[in-house]
């Protein structure tokens, strides 16, 4: 299938430095193998090759956020991009997020593929521009978009209580 | 919280017992401010707490947004609400006294009452209440005037309908709090997983990516296994819950 497509975009990046991605469990782990095999200069790490499946949030952004160079995480589900709540809460996390638009899931497998690789370029390009930490969004019709900056979002409170109400 | 609300709670308070509650409940309530959402925590849109515990959208969205009978863990963030994953089980369970037809200042009441007793923000999450509710529900009873408060917890009916709903509870040994939820077979509603999002049990995919790729390619269920690196038996779990809490999706 993959033969028939055009894939001049993804063989050709227009940055050469190299990107470590980081694929979270909603990002198809086919897509991360066809990732790898069309952008020689980007590595694509799928979360189960490196922490058990079903790994808590905070764990695996813990454990990526050790590795060199920091990676960028793929997340599958976009529905976090409606809640601010949700991007609030990823301030913590020292790295760059890129998430497929919430329709990615709907559509059929292979123009999911087709979209995501003719927006990686874009992807690879925008993500190694922006300094600060930033939520992407990969757009249903292609390309990506500057989502959230992570630094918008003012922390007043602490981390939440346990749920004890103490003495 | 309202000066109107506490001074009926002191209307209530007509022993010295249900008092001294009171005021320990006013002192942990001052504890309690909004947080920032936090990883670990959950974080649900009223929608959510609505879907997942089966209560209508606007009696979940005036329980929280108005305070009359649950405040959120959460402050509001670029007008984005939302609720940690105890309250939606303390929603959860005030639901049940709802649908029993226990007055709403009564459940609030009950509520904070044993916000006291088990010593937590969230006391329909405590794990006690599924050993012993029974117990400490008739206990607060006696402090509480309310007789249809009464009727409901004598009802067998009642306490069958919550156990029902607090078996698909699991807690944490530490806190004794709910730790994650299991609504379905085969789905797990865990804050400290893709934020808490429905997520298939022993993974972190989402049941909404399973259940619209599934969709997308003409309910091949193989290949959406083959996707996600499920079985096909997970794939059914997911569609079947989703199909119950979006049936028209």
């Amino acid at each position: 299938m993959f033969s028939k497509l055009n894939l001049r975009w993804a063989l050709k990046r227009k940055s050469d430095q190299q990107l470590n991605f980081f694929a979270d469990e909603n990002f198809p782990v086919p897509l991360v193998k066809i990732l790898n095999s069309f952008d020689g200069q980007s590595k694509v790490t799928a979360l189960e090759e490196v922490i058990p499946r079903g790994t808590e949030d905070e764990e695996w952004l813990r454990v990526i956020g050790t590795w060199q160079p920091k990676p960028i995480v793929l997340g599958g589900d976009g529905r976090i991009l409606k809640s601010a709540a949700k991007l609030a809460a990823l301030k913590g996390a020292n790295t760059h997020f890129v998430y497929l638009a919430d329709g990615y899931p709907s559509l059929p497998w292979k123009d999911q593929v087709i979209k995501v690789l003719k927006s990686w370029d874009d992807i690879c390009g925008a993500v190694t521009k922006e300094k600060e930490k930033t939520v992407f969004r990969v757009r249903m019709q292609g390309g990506i978009e500057l989502w959230r900056r992570l630094s918008e979002f003012k922390i007043h409170g602490d981390l939440p209580k346990s749920g004890q109400a103490g003495a | 919280m309202n000066l109107q609300h506490d001074v009926w709670i002191r209307a209530k308070a007509s022993n010295i017992r249900v008092a001294f509650l009171v005021r320990r409940r006013l002192e942990i309530e001052k504890m309690k401010a909004p947080v920032i959402p936090a990883l670990g925590t959950g974080i649900y849109h009223i929608a959510d707490v609505s879907r997942y515990a089966h209560i209508p959208h606007t009696t979940a969205r005036s329980w929280f947004k108005s305070g009359i009978l649950l405040n959120a863990d959460y402050c509001s963030i670029d007008d984005d609400y939302s609720v940690s994953f105890h309250d939606l089980i303390d929603a959860m369970i005030a639901h049940q006294f709802r649908k029993y037809g226990v007055a709403m200042k009564t459940v609030r009441l009950a509520y904070q009452m044993l916000q006291t007793q088990l010593n937590t923000f969230h006391p329909f999450c405590h794990r006690d209440l599924y050993t012993n509710g029974k117990r400490i529900l008739i206990r607060e009873a006696k402090n509480i005037k309310a007789a249809i408060f009464r009727d409901a917890i004598n009802n067998q009916q009642f306490f069958d309908e919550m156990r029902s709903h607090l078996t698909k509870v699991s807690y944490s040994d530490s806190t004794l709090l709910a730790k994650w939820l299991n609504p379905w077979p085969g789905v797990v509603i865990n804050p400290s997983v893709a934020m808490g999002e429905p997520v298939l049990s022993g993974t972190g995919v989402t049941t909404f990516v399973v259940r619209n790729a599934y969709n997308a390619n003409r309910k091949n269920a193989d290949l959406v296994a083959s996707l996600y690196g499920l079985s096909v038996q997970q794939v059914e779990f997911a569609v079947g819950f989703e199909k119950e809490i979006r049936p028209a999706a």
